[in-house]
This record gives C-alpha cells, sequence and structure tokens, in this order.
C-alpha cells in the first residue's frame, strides 16, 4: 500500500518538485487532477517559495486549480455570512463544520482546498427553529422524493439538504455526525459542550480533537473513501496543525473512546501516518493498536485504500479497481445500517426511476 | 513537424496507438483515437498545426468506440478528457465534431489564465473584432465571410482575452458552421475548403471550414481588441448597425462568458477595461457582401480616457 | 417597508465603473457583479466613503442632484437602500458601527 512516488514527493516534500522534467511534471499534473489535488499542491508550492521554478506549461494548471479553489473559498466565506445572518435571531448554538470551519479558524489547510457544501450541526431541539429560518430567507429544498424525505428526518444525521435558490449554493443541517443507525455512536452533546466560540463572532467550531475525530469518521466510517487521498490530507493537515497543542494527542485518544469513535480514529493514524508520514509519536500509534479489528479485516483494509488513493491509468478502470470500488461503496452502506434496513434501503434504490438522481448513494 | 507531413499512414497510426500532440495556440492536446472519421478530420481542417513531440499535454483526449454493442450495431463514440468521459456517447459518423466539441470542453474546464468569451474573433491590421451573441445568431457564419475575405481567424468559438494585458490569444482552429450556413459559405467562398456535412449533431447539421494556413502560422500572434460586435443573422433584412452605450454593451457582454465567476475582480477589471477599449456595436445583417464591407471600413478606436 | 430610520448603512468593499448609462459594481466579498443606474452608484459612492443613515443620504443626494430633500425624496432613497441590501451590496450596522450579523 503505497502512493504513487511522483504524488507522494508533491504532498510530502514539494520543495524538490524543482527538479522534475517536463514529462514527469506531465504525470504528475495528470494523476493530481485526478485526485482533486492540483490546488492543494500549488498552496504548497507557493507557501515555499517554490512556485517560480515551475515551468510555465504546468504551472498555468496549477494556477488554474487554485484560481478555482479560492473562489469555492469566497463564496463559502459569503455563504457563512449568509447563514449566521439567517440564524441570528436564534440564541442556540451553531456549528460549522469540515471545509467551513477550516476556513473560519484560518487553518493552513484552508489553502487550495476545494469545498462546497457548507455543514452545520445543531442540537435536535433546535432543527425545526434552524429548517424554519433558512426557508425564510431563500433556502428550498432539493426536490426529492418522499423515501428520499422519510430516508433523511427518519435515518439519517441530516436534514434534506437545503440549496438557496438565487445563490443555488447548498446547506446539510446535521444533528449528529453520524447516522444514528449506523454502526459508531458519537453523543452529540458531547460534541456540543465542547464546541469553540470563534473570537468576536457568533459561530462555533468542533474542539480541534473533535474536529480530527469528524474527519476521520467522515473517511472511515461514513464514506466511501472516493477521495480518499483528499481526506488523508485533510487529516494529516489536521493532525500537524493540532500536534504541537499540550496534551493534543492524550486528549484524542482520550476523546476516540468516549465518542465510539476509536475504529475510524485508527484507521485515520495509520494510513496518514504511513502514506503522509503524519508524524505520529510512536506511543500514540501503540495505543490506538487497541482500536485496531481484527489482523484480516485490516489487511482488506490496507488493499481498498491502496486502491482509493490512488489514480487510475486513463480510459476505464480496471477490474481489480471497480471491484475495490464496490467494496468500499457497500461497507459505506453497511456501516450506515443496520442489515435489515440496508436490503430494503438498496432494494428501493434498485428500483427507483433513474432520473430521481440524490446524494444518498 | 507539421501534421501534413507526418504523411496520412503514419498520422492514422500514431492516432490509433500512442496518439499525436498537436497544438492550438497557448496549449497541446494529446489525441488519440483508432476511429477513421477523427483521423480524416486532422488530416483535414489541422493539416498546418503544429506535432509536438514528447513532453508535456495541457488536455488528454480519447474517442474511441465504447465496450458495448454499440462498438458494431449503431456504431457510437464515447470521448474522454483526462481519463473523465464528459458527454454521453455519440454517434460514430460524429466523431469529429465530437473532438471538436471536446476539446472546446477541455479549455473550458481547465484553464482560467484567461477569460474566455464564447464568441468568434478575427484581426485586421493589428485589431481584434470579437463576435459574440447567442447560439444561432451567426457569429460563425459571419466570422468565416470574413476569413474568407482576408480577416486573420483568431477563433471560432472561444476567445480568449488574458486578464491583465486584455490582448487576444488565437486558436486558429476549424470554424464550425451550421445548417443553412453551410451552403451559403460553399457558395460564398469557394476557394476555402470544406468538409462533408454531419448530420443529426445537436445542433443540426454541421461543417467544418478549414482555416487558413496563414492564420495557423499565426497563432502566436496575439491582438488588441478593437471592437466588441453583437451580430445577429436577420433573413432579408438590410446590414443595421448601432454603436452601443457602454453600460449596455457590458450588460449583453456579460451573458457570453464562460468562466468569469472563478476570475473574480480580476475578471470584472478585465472586462470594464475591454469594454472601455473597444468600440461597441449591436449589428444585424443578411447579406455577405454588405457584412464583410461594414466591416473593413471599421475605424479603429480611439485611446479613451483612464477611468 | 420601513428601515429603523437610525440604521448605519454601510457599502461592501467593491469595485466600480461609471459609464454613461449605468455604473457597474463587482463584489469583492460576494463576487457578484451588477449594473445600476446612476442615483444607485452615487449613494454606493456615499456608503463606501463613510457609513451613513437613510436620512443623511438623501440630503445629500439632493444637494447634490439640485434636488428637494422630500419625504418622496427620502421614500425612495429608502427603498433604493432596501434593494442594495437585498442585492448583497450594502449591510446594517448597529449603532455602535458593528454589523447586526457577525461573521
Amino acid at each position: 500500500m503505497q502512493l504513487d512516488p511522483l504524488i507522494e514527493r508533491a504532498l510530502v516534500h514539494p520543495e524538490s518538485l524543482a527538479q522534475l522534467n517536463i514529462s514527469q511534471w506531465d504525470r504528475l499534473i495528470a494523476s493530481a487532477r485526478r485526485l482533486g489535488l492540483l490546488a492543494r499542491i500549488q498552496a504548497l508550492l507557493a507557501e515555499r517559495g517554490s512556485l517560480e521554478a515551475v515551468p510555465p506549461q504546468p504551472r498555468l494548471h496549477l494556477d488554474s486549480a487554485r484560481l478555482v479553489a479560492d473562489n469555492e473559498q469566497r463564496i463559502m466565506r459569503w455563504e457563512i455570512g449568509r447563514i449566521g445572518r439567517a440564524l441570528s435571531d436564534l440564541s442556540k448554538p451553531v456549528i460549522f463544520l469540515k471545509g467551513a470551519a477550516y476556513l473560519l479558524a484560518g487553518l493552513p489547510l484552508a489553502r487550495g482546498r476545494i469545498s462546497s457544501d457548507i455543514d452545520i450541526l445543531v442540537d435536535k431541539a433546535d432543527l425545526a427553529a434552524v429548517e424554519r429560518l433558512l426557508l425564510e430567507h431563500g433556502w428550498e429544498h432539493l426536490k426529492i422524493d418522499e423515501y428520499d424525505q422519510y430516508y433523511y428526518r427518519a435515518w439519517s444525521h441530516e436534514l434534506p439538504p437545503l440549496r438557496h435558490r438565487e445563490r443555488y449554493t447548498t446547506i446539510d443541517v446535521h444533528h449528529t455526525i453520524l447516522p444514528p443507525t449506523g454502526r459508531c455512536h458519537p453523543d452529540p452533546k458531547k460534541l456540543l459542550a465542547e464546541a469553540v466560540a470563534l473570537e468576536g463572532s457568533n459561530y462555533k467550531i468542533l474542539a480541534p480533537a473533535d474536529m480530527v475525530l469528524h474527519s476521520a469518521a467522515h473517511a472511515f466510517q461514513d464514506g466511501d473513501l472516493v477521495h480518499g487521498l483528499r481526506d488523508l490530507v485533510d487529516l494529516d493537515d489536521l493532525l500537524r496543525y493540532h500536534a504541537a497543542e499540550t496534551d493534543f494527542w492524550d486528549r484524542l485518544l482520550r476523546r476516540g473512546v468516549e465518542l465510539d469513535l476509536a475504529r475510524p480514529l485508527y484507521y485515520a493514524l495509520r494510513y496518514s501516518r504511513s502514506l503522509l508520514h503524519t508524524p505520529v509519536p510512536r506511543d500514540v500509534m501503540e495505543e490506538a493498536e487497541r482500536f485496531a479489528p481484527v489482523k484480516l479485516a485490516c489487511l482488506i483494509m490496507d488493499r481498498l485504500v491502496g486502491h482509493a488513493v490512488n489514480d487510475r491509468l486513463s480510459g476505464a478502470p480496471g477490474l481489480l479497481k471497480t471491484v475495490a470500488a464496490w467494496t468500499l461503496y457497500m461497507r459505506q452502506h453497511w456501516l450506515r445500517m443496520p442489515p435489515w434496513l440496508l436490503a430494503c434501503h438498496l432494494l428501493h434504490q434498485m428500483w427507483r426511476p433513474q432520473k430521481l438522481r440524490t446524494r444518498l448513494g | 513537424m507539421k501534421v501534413c507531413q507526418l504523411g496520412a499512414a503514419e498520422l492514422y497510426r500514431s492516432l490509433r496507438n500512442s496518439g499525436i500532440r498537436i497544438r492550438t495556440g497557448p496549449f497541446v492536446c494529446h489525441l488519440q483515437s483508432p476511429l477513421p472519421a477523427v483521423a480524416e478530420g486532422v488530416e483535414t481542417f489541422y493539416q498546418d498545426f503544429t506535432c509536438e513531440p514528447e513532453g508535456f499535454a495541457d488536455f488528454y483526449l480519447q474517442l474511441v468506440r465504447p465496450r458495448n454493442v454499440h462498438r458494431f450495431w449503431r456504431p457510437q463514440v464515447t470521448c474522454y478528457l483526462n481519463g473523465d468521459s464528459p458527454f454521453s456517447p455519440l454517434p460514430s459518423d460524429q466523431a469529429f465534431a465530437a473532438f471538436e466539441s471536446l476539446l472546446n470542453w477541455s479549455i473550458y474546464k481547465t484553464t482560467y489564465s484567461y477569460l474566455i468569451i464564447h464568441g468568434a474573433c478575427v484581426e485586421r491590421n493589428g485589431y481584434a473584432a470579437i463576435l459574440t451573441a447567442p447560439p444561432g445568431s451567426g457569429k460563425s457564419t459571419l466570422c468565416a465571410a470574413l476569413v474568407s475575405r482576408g480577416w486573420r481567424l483568431l477563433t471560432d468559438e472561444l476567445t480568449l482575452l488574458a486578464p491583465e494585458s486584455g490582448s487576444i490569444s488565437p486558436l486558429a482552429r476549424p470554424i464550425s458552421l451550421k445548417n443553412d450556413a453551410i451552403d451559403v459559405l460553399r457558395e460564398y467562398a469557394p476557394r476555402e475548403t470544406f468538409g462533408a456535412k454531419i448530420y443529426h449533431t445537436v445542433k443540426g447539421t454541421i461543417a467544418h471550414m478549414r482555416p487558413p494556413a496563414e492564420s495557423v502560422r499565426r497563432m502566436h500572434d496575439c491582438a488588441v481588441p478593437g471592437w466588441l460586435i453583437f451580430p445577429k443573422y436577420v433573413a432579408k433584412a438590410p446590414t443595421k448597425t448601432a454603436l452601443l452605450p457602454k453600460g449596455q454593451a457590458f450588460m449583453r457582454l456579460s451573458s457570453g462568458l464562460v468562466n468569469y465567476a472563478v476570475l473574480g475582480a480580476r475578471g470584472f477589471e478585465a472586462l470594464t477595461r475591454l469594454i472601455d477599449r473597444a468600440n461597441c456595436f449591436s449589428f444585424s445583417y443578411s447579406d455577405l457582401d454588405d457584412a464583410v464591407a461594414w466591416f473593413d471600413e471599421l475605424e479603429p478606436p480611439r485611446q479613451s480616457a483612464a477611468g | 417597508m420601513s428601515v429603523a430610520p437610525n440604521l448605519l448603512w454601510k457599502a461592501a468593499p467593491l469595485l466600480t465603473k461609471c459609464w454613461e448609462d449605468g455604473v457597474a459594481v463587482y463584489n469583492l466579498e460576494s463576487g457578484s457583479t451588477h449594473l445600476l443606474t446612476s442615483a444607485a452608484g452615487e449613494i454606493l459612492k456615499y456608503l463606501s466613503e463613510n457609513p451613513a443613515p437613510a436620512f443623511d443620504l438623501s440630503i445629500r443626494f439632493a444637494a447634490e442632484n439640485n434636488l428637494v430633500a422630500d419625504p418622496e425624496l427620502h421614500y425612495n432613497i429608502e427603498l433604493l437602500l432596501h434593494q442594495l441590501d437585498s442585492l448583497g451590496l450594502i449591510e446594517p450596522l448597529t449603532r455602535e458601527g458593528v454589523s447586526t450579523w457577525r461573521g
């Protein structure tokens, strides 16, 4: 299980890219584009003052990708303001998650990151009020059928997605970070209790350890790793950023157990360390081994992650890659729902009209 | 080395196997396809274009037969850009038109170094006329007519405006004519090279006109915008033109922009500078001789005061 | 429609370009682009210099354009401010000069 050497070089030692010849740049740009990491690599090079050494042709693509990412960040920043304004009468905490949180906190990982939707977390008791306020301020429900409405409200960790009628931006309103039907049950009240208020604003974000755990859960408990390497890059960044804080690693391990997210934390530490050389202290990794699955499951996961983080060659994917992607897709659903519910859901998905595309997967 | 210097057999063989790299303006496009329609199209319409050796390609385009029944029965072509398939499969006789669309798409989707205006652009005496209007307005028809009467072709579909300098970078690719315009241009410009008609595309019937060798030779000569024209073909109507107030021109141009939002403040400044610098006209026509004569008499814009 | 009379309005950071038939405006925060009337452009220009309440704006507008600052003008200016607010080009501040929504 290993990253493509050029991609590894770009992410872990970007200053060494100055030595690439033009054919290597050709391969790197193609791979990075497919992995959704062009903007990220541009940001890494820019931070190290290494952009000038990039030849003009690949530079055009790096800069273009960065422009797109910066534009997404601008849209997100504006959208956060509009959401804040819409919810200003709500005297309850609203926690911004993922990309919006990274942006608000000014984390380095926000640069060069492609973020699209905004995710917020509120107490379940406040869901109705939040939904009402958003609808009053121009958001509307995406056109989804009754089954999807029911699925979201009965089984999911979020409201059906809301889209602003003029701006076409989407907001996902969560009441917990993983589906209640799933196999892990992080207590949202604990997340809300530890959330950190940002200076000079009413916005909150998750505490550092919780932010890492949420990212790990998103990648390894609720996702199919279709953007596997991007998820790992986020995790690597978060871990490096917070590593210097006193007692961070202890808190992370403790919190992982407390929030029932120890298994995804294990995977996060294992793969970011081995693929991106995240400096996870050895004793922390040893401690995290307690949360590992049985050896066979680990080996299988290693293979699946290996496929997920590597770019496929041009054209249609090979058989192994297809099988790996399908396995991860099934795993995602298996982890989200008990078997009886999964069977019903998949049967329904098979029979629904093709044109009704939703984000349920 | 130019495409025409490769020789037909070598061209077809390269396209079928490792592919070829064609330079169009600032970009290098790597194309691979076993389909004869693609090879014929490249041989005819890109004959004066340069083939680049191994190195960097901005886009990787593949046009191949699908791996299903449509490989043989009602044959289709599947298009890939950098490994992804952005379009549904098309009938294989539309393969060259599909290549042109795919290359346009490639430029739209990956390039934010230029402000892209949807429209044609031609140049004379150092000044460029940008022709922009909704689809079906007759931009390509007018573009082809002007090119056949000595205007340099910069582009038929995508006008690339450098945001800081305001200059236009040519692509010099084939002109795509639609429906009735095909026969009109064949009669108006019998010395130009036209491809066979391609039927039942989403835009109707299409045929391509080869870009003049001189326009291709000068594909690296950028041009300064002189005029922004909003053309409209109105059957049997006399040529009618009006100088547009700048605000109105700005609004009309904004609906022809492709990647403006991402460019942000730079895009706004590039746009307002263009409107300031160029003389803006609405232009309706039906007679090509009349239309060309009007263009030939266009005065270069006077230098406007700053701000 | 009514706006609290002492509400201070502030313009978003903007780029503008004036022509004889309108003012092109780019909102650096939202990324939106608009073509506004000269009157709207003028009000935005005042607010870009200093936050101000509607009443002060209409007095200034009247003075600069040789108009009478009557109730009809005040009403029209308030209407215009409401429209500019809905476009995201201006925002209301509290009397202490802080945005009414913080972010």
